[in-house]
């Protein structure tokens, strides 16, 4: 049996032969690994970087109350960053597949397009979702732009999820029944929390409260980015609270209470925000100053 | 698609082949490309730079599947076809002596030149003598050619959307191209071309990668890269490819008892998700079957590429049918259909959840939510457009003679036509707009009529798209359309020649092919000018006094376009009868069509005739006319004549156009005025020295030639065939 930690394991084990540094989940709630800094800053600039992580992700709206077998509002995402994106990106990605003990011959893998947005990142990248017998298991995306800005060199970005891949690797239908480790079933960790949080992304969150801290975390994030005679932007922080409005957004969208006119706008300004960080970690980049 | 030169075979001639590997290309690209109707994109740009490049073929042949493009030509010679030029020197007389010796200018001329004097011709340019010299062309070994011509096309192959990947061009550039391409093959008969493009070699070599499985070969001549690729399972020829995956999945389909879910779309797909075709199919739990067939199949086609089976009472069976790519043995294709099967079985819980989810609330509680979802900017919220809707509907009612139980199910899908936007299936399969209106109706009591309204009214989706079946759903579709050309117009946004982002033109001809397949009878006129009214808050000051003329002729270029569709009916009639009009547009179409079956016969002729002399002396014209000929003002017994004539036809001619028959009307017309105008013109000096006389005359003939053209057509606009 592998189990989902040993998933996890052999995929940290797979990349850090091949040369990644393997990082830490970044200990904020965030949509996809996607708006982890070390994909959002590390896909910047011209220098070579190469990085694996798990990072947890919510997205409110994703929810099912626990009843659904492949959709939930919170699961695990792997994230791979490779920059340069190397020429075999394609079979490097495969054989990781292979390393967890998948069994390749045996399934219809497929490379089905799409042409990849995250629109409060201003990000965009082509490239497919990778799908295993018509399950997306992986989004595999060429960055062509983060934060409205072109980049070269081009990341390829590997995102993994998990559970469907452990689903193939355990023969399970259902990802709440997957064996998490001798004895543990994921569903014994994560089930409880799942339901309670589908109440209240969907029910019961405070909207006005959190309609105020999207204000306030907006407020705070363009305060950390203003630069005054005796403030240098505080670039690492301000994206803290661009990634905080980001998720108080998602809340009140998963509530129904931001109507499609006000979508586009509060999208807008996550954005403007995300655009705003990058614009200054890159000049301060070019003054040569910290990473 | 092919052309073909028959041309004797030559040993120095051999095929070329071009195959560019990539990682998978997007496969809706691949599908427009080769699916659109009209020439292959790809094909006319390799011919075009075949020409550039004055390389010759017997045929020309371009294959795709999800990792390569194939460019096969046939017989391609071993250099590049001649050219000569001729290269304008100096006029004759400074080259040459009067006794025609060559100067010695001329002689230097032709030695920097590399010419000899027996290149030289003489042509006249402007009058005058020149000397000109023939140049040839270098003609470049067809290797060497080849580079050039695979590079162009590397750079220069029509794609929407390219990425950039990491691969330079030689200057610096970045080659982009849909997805990476990782390997390039060149061929010339057995001989590989070699060469580097960034830092990819261009030779003989080929990948396979199925399976997951990528290995490289090299290939011997062009002829065994077919076999080899075939001998592989891989269908090069998409068209071969997309017919094979049909038969396979109707072969499947059929014997598990049904028929496949045509969904041609699909089809095109998946015919560019697989290089190497399999094909699987399983059954999914029947508890499913309380979704509509439109999620089910939508479901199954948007979020697994699969389709779905019907039965044979056309409901769908608890069936789905995958293709695969790559080879696989039963017991593989067993593990795998189990997997597609349990992913489905997610899916559609999904789909239920939604379903679950959207009945809570009903259509009409959706519909306050409306004012957050702008219609068109400027022109209200989705709500207002749905109070519009229901106003159209209760001042039309009439216009349109709608029974009594079909105004109120029609009033009540105007309210709630567009709640299901608002709805959560929609907001994940947006395709289902106004199907899922359709099924929430049925599901909370509305009235079928109501249901099937709503359904409809978004119909026709595509310019293929089927119309609405019934009364009620065409009227709410020509309203809903309406209310969008009209506030298009009134907002500015009209289209130009070349962009119509709000798609007006399928909207008007919608409206048309809708009321003319329902044959509904109603005034264009009043029902944009309602339409107009009802938007009166939103339309600029500016667009309000031209709005309905505006309007007007837009329609006719549609209405004139839909009814030339087929070439069936001469365009200069069609244009002859909308000049007298066209507001109720099914009467239109009839009396088209009841002209047409005339339009051989003499009378038709001599109708159109009589009203194009009557034109033509009219046009000479400017002055004011009285409203009526006075007969106490005729001098000319023929003047009499042709108003006694007038007199006595107008009120059978008037009476043939209301009963509908304009062949009899005509044939009256023609046999009323046709001789005796004919006459009239002869004997009778129209534009006469007396203003009350002339005037007189012009207005007898302005109403013989009203009394048609007013009313029927301008025969004025018929091209008459002139005479043997």
């Amino acid at each position: 049996m592998i189990y989902f930690q040993d998933l996890i394991a052999k995929l940290s084990e797979y990349w850090a032969k091949k040369g990644c540094a393997i990082l830490q989940p970044y200990d904020m709630e965030m949509g996809a690994g996607t708006f982890h800094p070390a994909t959002f800053f590390g896909s910047l600039g011209k220098e070579p970087w190469n990085v694996a992580y798990v990072q947890p992700t919510r997205r409110p709206t994703d929810g099912r109350y626990g009843e659904n077998p492949l959709r939930t509002q919170h699961y695990y995402q792997y994230q791979v960053i490779l920059k340069p994106s190397p020429d075999k990106a394609q079979d490097l990605y495969l054989d990781s597949l292979r390393a967890v003990g998948l069994d390749l011959k045996k399934h219809d893998v497929r490379f089905v397009q799409d042409d990849w947005e995250s629109p409060t990142l201003g990000a965009s990248g082509l490239g497919w979702e990778v799908w295993m017998d018509s399950l997306e298991i992986t989004q595999f995306t060429y960055f062509q732009q983060m934060a409205g800005v072109s980049l070269e060199p081009i990341s390829c970005e590997i995102t993994y999820g998990l559970e469907r891949i452990a689903m193939f690797l355990q023969g399970k239908h259902d990802l709440f029944e997957l064996e998490w480790s001798k004895g543990l079933k994921y569903g014994d960790l994560r089930k409880g929390h799942e339901v309670e949080y589908c109440h209240y992304n969907f029910d019961q969150s405070d909207t006005d409260m959190l309609k105020r801290l999207f204000e306030i975390y907006e407020k705070e994030a363009m305060r950390l980015l203003e630069e005054t005679p005796t403030h240098k932007p505080l670039i690492f922080p301000a994206y803290e609270y661009t990634l905080k409005a980001s998720h108080v957004f998602n809340m009140l969208d998963a509530r129904g209470v931001v109507s499609v006119n006000e979508r586009p706008t509060y999208i807008a300004r996550v954005r403007n925000l995300a655009k705003r960080c990058a614009q200054s970690y890159i000049d301060v980049s070019l003054r040569g100053g910290t990473k | 698609m092919t052309t073909k030169i028959r041309r004797a075979r030559n040993d120095a001639e051999a095929d070329v082949l071009f195959e560019i590997g990539t990682e998978e290309l997007p496969a809706t690209n691949l599908a427009d490309l080769f699916e659109s109707a009209g020439e292959n994109l790809l094909e006319a740009r390799i011919k075009k730079i075949l020409e550039e490049h004055r390389l010759s073929y017997g045929e020309c042949k371009v294959f795709a599947t999800p990792r390569r493009l194939v460019f096969w030509l046939t017989s391609v010679p071993a250099a590049q076809a001649a050219k000569e030029q001729l290269i304008k020197l100096l006029p004759k007389e400074e080259a040459y002596s009067a006794d025609g010796k060559p100067q010695e200018k001329l002689l230097v001329i032709l030695q920097k030149r590399g010419a000899s004097i027996s290149d030289v011709r003489l042509s006249d340019l402007g009058g005058k003598p020149y000397v000109f010299i023939k140049k040839k062309e270098p003609q470049a070994p067809v290797t060497q050619v080849l580079p050039e011509v695979f590079k162009t096309l590397l750079k220069t192959l029509p794609f929407p959307k390219k990425m950039k990947w990491g691969i330079r061009w030689e200057d610096g550039s970045d080659f982009s191209f849909p997805r990476p391409v990782r390997n390039l093959l060149c061929l010339y008969g057995n001989k590989p071309i070699r060469f580097k493009v960034g830092t990819l070699h261009v030779s003989n070599r080929t990948v396979i990668f199925l399976k997951s499985d990528r290995k490289s070969y090299a290939v011997k001549d062009v002829p065994s890269y077919f076999k080899f690729l075939k001998a592989k399972g891989i269908i090069l020829d998409p068209k071969k490819r997309k017919k094979k995956i049909k038969e396979e999945l109707e072969k499947l389909a059929s014997l598990l008892g049904g028929r496949l879910y045509d969904d041609p779309f699909l089809l095109n797909e998946v015919c560019f998700l697989a290089e190497s075709p399999d094909y699987v199919s399983a059954p999914f739990d029947k508890e499913f079957l309380k979704l509509p067939l439109e999620v089910l199949t939508v479901s199954m086609a948007r979020q697994q590429r699969i389709f779905g089976l019907l039965n044979k009472k056309d409901e769908v069976s608890p069936y789905f049918l995958a293709v695969l790519d790559g080879r696989a043995t039963a017991q593989e294709k067993k593990l795998i259909s189990r997997n597609y099967g349990s992913i489905l079985h997610a899916k559609l819980k999904d789909s239920l959840f939604f379903y679950k989810e959207d009945t809570k609330v009903s259509l009409e509680k959706k519909r306050e939510d409306l004012k957050g979802l702008i219609f068109l900017k400027g022109a209200g919220s989705m709500l207002d457009k749905s109070h519009r809707l229901v106003n159209l509907v209760k001042q039309l009612k009439d216009e349109f003679c709608l029974p009594k139980e079909t105004q109120d199910s029609l009033e009540r899908a105007a309210a709630l036509c567009k709640s299901d936007l608002l709805t959560q299936m929609v907001g994940e399969f947006p395709e289902l707009q106004g199907v899922m209106g359709r099924c929430y109706a049925r599901d909370s009591g509305e009235t079928e009529e109501t249901a099937l309204s709503i359904g409809e009214h978004y119909l026709p989706r595509t310019v293929q798209d089927r119309l609405p079946k019934t009364l009620a759903p065409s009227v709410l579709s020509i309203l809903d359309k309406c209310d969008l050309v009209v506030a298009c117009f009134g907002l500015g946004l009209e289209p130009s020649s070349s962009f119509d982002p709000y798609g007006l033109r399928r909207s008007a001809s919608a409206i048309i092919k809708i009321t003319l397949k329902q044959r509904i009878h109603f005034s264009l006129g009043r029902v944009l000018e309602t339409a107009k009214k009802e938007l009166s808050p939103f339309i600029l000051k500016d667009k309000e006094p031209q709005l309905i003329p505006r309007l007007g002729d837009f329609f006719k270029d549609r209405f004139k376009a839909v009814l030339s569709e087929g070439g069936h009916t001469r365009e200069d009639l069609i244009e002859a009868v909308l000049a007298s009009g066209f507001d109720t547009l099914h009467a239109t179409r009839v009396k088209l069509h009841n002209l047409s079956t005339v339009i051989h016969q003499a009378s038709f002729t001599e109708a159109a005739k009589v009203v194009e002399r009557t034109v033509n002396i009219l046009k000479g014209s400017k002055e004011p006319l009285p409203d009526r000929a006075d007969p106490s003002l005729f001098t000319e017994e023929l003047e009499r004549q042709v108003y006694a004539e007038y007199e006595r036809t107008r009120d059978s001619i008037l009476e043939a156009v209301r009963s509908g028959d304009y062949a009899f009307a005509t044939s009256l017309y023609a046999k009323a005025f046709f001789d005796i105008l004919g006459r009239f013109f002869e004997k009778v000096f129209v534009y006469a020295e007396d203003v009350n006389i002339r005037r007189n005359r012009l207005a007898l003939l302005t109403a013989v030639k009203n009394l048609y053209t007013e009313k029927i057509a301008d025969l004025s606009k018929i091209r008459l065939s002139p005479p043997v």
